[in-house]
């Protein structure tokens, strides 16, 4: 990637003060659900971010898209800071930085025609799209996803998930952002809906040259879409590295025992695996461990784990882990 | 015959709603093995959930099932609902995606667990609290004593899930019925309870049937598979021949259409082998096959009849006009 | 623009060439609403006491306060024209029902207007602004709430004197608070969903926001409180005028026929029975049409 990152991510943090006690004067302890992330992105590029409930990467998606403001660290687009922008900014950028969601039919209004829905990211900029280009853009989008444009009287409980998900990327995309933030966007689909859509994302990004970060916890997927990887535990990265090093070399426990998770549609591979699974509960983020975060359930944890939380350090070009004992776990 | 705890014959399930009678499942036939491992793969709107709530008596209002469920002698379609009781949480158990609308949130988890083996076994309670607690020391969970005395909405998403299969194996069920079992949890969560379902296996007489779209949990613990589409079987056979020759298009399709990870490969190359379109409206009478509309090879014959479920090998069924003897 | 996206096949859909209407969530409801047997009874009911209300002085010949000395504190009889009977003073009863019926429903309607306006504002308002402001916002209403009504339209009465506009303001006033409470929890709950979120990274200011996404999707249980507020705000008059506060001479509610008649009862128990049974007939209707609208706007309605 010669061309510069079009965005730069830097010890991002976000922390929600939560009540801890009720009553008069509550206590309040930050839940850290994003603790110190950094990463960047170029142009074309697609940066999967994998992690398991209360991992943050959803926070980190929203972050970005300045629907939480950020409690520390800079997030630059294009050079310029937009953690600490104004309203009117924000606004503007719009149309760089767009958002698809996990659950299609909660994404769309029921009240609106998705004619209406996919129209509404232009009617912010009034002077830009009139009607009649609003109607064009609209219908050009729907064939573009693959419905048709006939559909635009329709209300999104008349169509299926997979329907409601197209639209939910047609909305996404009718702007023609540079960057889209994919929050697990075929997780609530069905197997054979999923490749569908995965085929779609993939011919879009190519049809408008688009960043994609993919936020998902299904590495399979993961996998077959990204170029780059970040895997986060508990607010932090535990492991960033090119998609093929990552699934082939994975260096943090947490990774391992990620990938040896994944059940393989392959039963005498399946019956083959000897896999340890991790005992125990993925902690709160309310209440993180002390040093290593993930020390309470890896099978490799010593003193030292405990003691003090590893940085990232370079394994390989490219390829980051933050574990004390990487060099000597296989 | 011996060794088959539960058959069933020309299962129909259906719903009358204000847009028209929906056919859930449509003429459904199969066979469970004491002891066996029978995944029923499916996708939404396949029927898979529905054949066994109807078989367990407890279809949503505006739903009816015909046909025949045999289990131990007697059609389960036709008891009442006491009768039911007796047999629902005692021999034939069943737990679902989510656990916290499968338990009670009002009551703590040891309370719950109690009343199972209060109820269908009639034991005291203090019993009865003995055996829980060697239940779920017996499935893993840590600090048991403490966990029986929270409210499920205290539990971790897994060990909620692992609670509701204690209390699904507390009577020591003929069959267990998993929904689902480990879609809602994250990967490393869904890996232990694989793990507690294959532990399941090894150590009791206890027959499960796993429903699931997830082609890979499938592929792990069972036996047999089924696959069903549009509320029919399209094929059944044993699970290593399932994934080395499927032979429905529909069954192809799923396993070239799930991306995998493989141990050395070049990233995102291409794209996936995606089944165009999407599942039929169980609305609307549906003529010939019902995959016919996304199947590549569809003949003419597979948009006016429908393919006949036929014998297609030793412990193999097939409905496709395809792969028909001409 | 770039390449079109490939085989994502859907033959059946791309074959569709007319644009096809939309079944909208409100076609679903009034489709539900519709087979709800109890309900379409109710807006029947409703009907005829409009209609009552409206044209039955035409058919009698009798007015609003005309004196019929011929027939005073007459029985009900279909011979002499005073269907419904007449009260001490010779009035008839079934005119001056009619007139009842017309300003009781006037004052339901307009109380429930008036609530509604304001209650729905505050109430999103308090609910999207949420934090320090919203919460500041629901403490007033809770102490409000805490204020007892007749006390304070005793007070109103009192220093202003009694007019028919006092009523209005002074149900409306207090029905308010129920439904900015209602309006800012449902606010509340929409305001977390994704589509809010979505209308954000969409641009869409905060206004708008209120106007395209919050309150469309907030107005369906307002709906169903607004059916079962009006025949609370009617009942309330009909409090109100028992106790002489309500609408003065000649207006006539329901509520003071129901008192002239409780003071008679033994004597004239007609004059009771008929204001009673047209009260509680609306008052059925209301509740059948606001059972009927919480069905058919639930199911898999939000």
């Amino acid at each position: 990637m010669t061309k510069p990152p079009m965005l730069r991510v830097n010890d991002l943090k976000v922390h929600f003060p939560v009540r801890k006690t009720s009553g008069f004067l509550p206590d309040r302890v930050p839940l850290k659900a994003v603790d110190g992330i950094s990463f960047s992105l170029g142009a074309g590029e697609t940066l999967g971010i994998v992690g398991e409930s209360g991992c943050g990467k959803s926070t980190l998606g929203r972050a970005i898209l300045s629907l939480v403001r950020p409690t520390a660290g800079r997030i630059s687009w294009l050079g310029v800071d937009i953690a600490q922008a104004d309203k009117r900014a924000t606004r503007l950028r719009r149309k760089d930085l767009q958002l698809v969601f996990q659950d299609p039919l909660a994404s769309l209004n029921p009240r609106m025609t998705i004619g209406e829905i996919i129209a509404e990211p232009l009617r912010s900029f009034p002077a830009e799209y009139s009607k009649s280009v609003r109607i064009r853009k609209v219908n050009e989008m729907l064939h573009q996803v693959g419905l048709s444009p006939g559909m635009t009287n329709r209300y999104p409980h008349e169509f299926s998930g997979g329907q409601s998900q197209r639209i939910s990327i047609a909305r996404a995309m009718i702007l023609t952002p540079k960057l889209v933030v994919l929050d697990e966007p075929v997780s609530a689909l069905d197997v054979s809906i999923q490749a569908q859509i995965i085929n779609l994302l993939k011919d879009l990004q190519a049809a408008f040259d688009l960043s994609y970060i993919f936020i998902s916890h299904d590495l399979s997927v993961v996998q077959h879409m990204c170029d780059r990887v970040l895997i986060m535990y508990l607010g932090q990265v535990v492991e960033q590295a090119r998609a093929h090093d990552l699934f082939v070399n994975p260096r943090h426990p947490y990774t391992r025992s990620l990938i040896d998770a994944v059940p393989i549609p392959d039963p005498v591979a399946e019956r083959a695996r000897q896999t340890v699974s991790l005992t125990g509960d993925p902690p709160s983020p309310l209440n993180p461990p002390a040093g290593c975060r993930f020390h309470p359930r890896c099978p490799h944890a010593v003193d030292a784990c405990q003691a003090a939380a590893p940085e990232l350090e370079t394994v390989a070009p490219g390829h980051d882990t933050a574990c004390f004992r990487w060099r000597e776990t296989l | 015959m011996t060794g088959q705890i539960l058959t069933a014959q020309g299962l129909n399930v259906t719903f009358a709603t204000p847009d028209g009678m929906v056919r859930a499942v449509s003429d459904l036939s199969f066979s469970l093995m004491r002891g066996e491992c029978l995944g029923i793969v499916g996708e939404s709107g396949s029927g898979k959930s529905q054949t066994f709530l109807s078989a367990l008596g407890v279809l949503a209002d505006n739903g009816r099932a015909g046909g025949v469920v045999n289990f131990q002698g007697q059609n389960l379609l036709g008891l009442t609902q006491n009768a039911l009781n007796d047999i629902r949480g005692n021999r034939i158990t069943m737990i679902f995606q989510d656990a916290l609308t499968g338990l009670t949130p009002h009551m703590r988890m040891g309370e719950q667990l109690t009343e199972v083996l209060v109820t269908h076994k009639a034991l005291s309670k203090q019993t009865a609290r003995a055996r829980v607690l060697e239940m779920i020391t017996r499935l893993r969970v840590p600090d048991p004593q403490q966990r029986l005395a929270m409210y499920p909405h205290e539990l971790s998403g897994g060990m909620r899930q692992r609670m509701m299969i204690a209390m699904a194996l507390l009577c020591e069920p003929d069959i267990l019925i998993a929904d689902e079992p480990t879609t809602a949890l994250d990967v490393t969560i869904q890996a232990q309870v694989l793990q507690l379902l294959s532990g399941l296996k090894k150590h009791t007489e206890t027959a499960i049937i796993l429903v699931t779209h997830d082609l890979g949990v499938v592929a792990g613990l069972c036996e047999r598979v089924m696959v069903m589409y549009a509320g029919r079987l399209v094929e059944e056979a044993p699970v290593d021949e399932l994934f080395y020759d499927p032979r429905h298009p529909y069954t192809r399709g799923l396993l070239d259409s799930t991306p995998r990870l493989a141990g050395s490969v070049h990233a995102a190359d291409g794209r996936l082998k995606a089944i165009p379109g999407q599942p039929p409206s169980l609305e609307e009478q549906i003529t010939g096959c019902a995959f016919a509309p996304r199947c590549a090879g569809a003949m003419a014959i597979c948009h006016t009849e429908r393919p006949p479920l036929r014998q297609s090998g030793p412990g193999r069924r097939l409905a496709c006009h395809l792969a028909a003897p001409s | 623009m770039g390449a079109a996206p490939g085989s994502t096949g859907l033959p059946d859909l791309l074959t569709e060439a007319a644009v096809i209407k939309g079944r909208s969530l409100w076609q679903d409801a009034w489709t539900r609403f519709r087979h709800n047997r109890a309900a379409i009874a109710g807006m029947a009911g409703l009907a005829l006491i409009a209609f009552y209300a409206v044209f039955a002085p035409f058919f009698s010949a009798y007015t609003l306060d005309g004196l019929d000395y011929t027939y005073i504190q007459a029985g009900p009889s279909l011979a002499n024209g005073h269907w419904f009977g007449t009260d001490s003073n010779g009035r008839d009863l079934f005119v001056r029902t009619a007139y009842g019926a017309r300003i009781s429903l006037l004052i339901g309607l307009m109380t429930t207007i008036i609530a509604l306006s304001i209650g729905v504002t505050y109430g999103a308002l308090a609910g999207f602004l949420g934090g320090r402001i919203g919460n500041i916002m629901m403490r007033i209403v809770d102490v409000l709430y805490a204020l007892p009504l007749i006390f304070f339209i005793i007070i109103l009465v009192t220093v202003v004197g009694r007019s028919i506009f006092l009523v209005f303001v002074g149900i409306g006033a207090v029905e308010w608070l129920t439904m900015a409470r209602i309006v800012r929890g449902q606010t509340l709950s929409v305001k977390q969903k994704e589509y809010v979120d979505a209308a954000r990274i969409a641009g869409v200011s905060s206004a708008k926001i209120i106007q395209r996404h919050i309150i469309p999707n907030v107005i369906g249980p307002v709906v169903v409180f607004v059916t079962l507020l009006i025949p609370t705000n009617i009942l309330i008059e009909s409090y109100l005028s028992f106790l002489g506060l309500g609408v003065q001479e000649p207006m006539t509610s329901w509520g003071v026929l129901i008192k002239q008649g409780s003071n008679n009862l033994e004597s004239m128990p007609w004059l009771l029975l008929f204001p009673a049974t047209f009260l509680a007939l609306t008052m059925f209707c209301f509740n059948f049409i606001g059972d009927g609208l919480r069905d058919a706007l639930d199911p898999k309605d939000r």
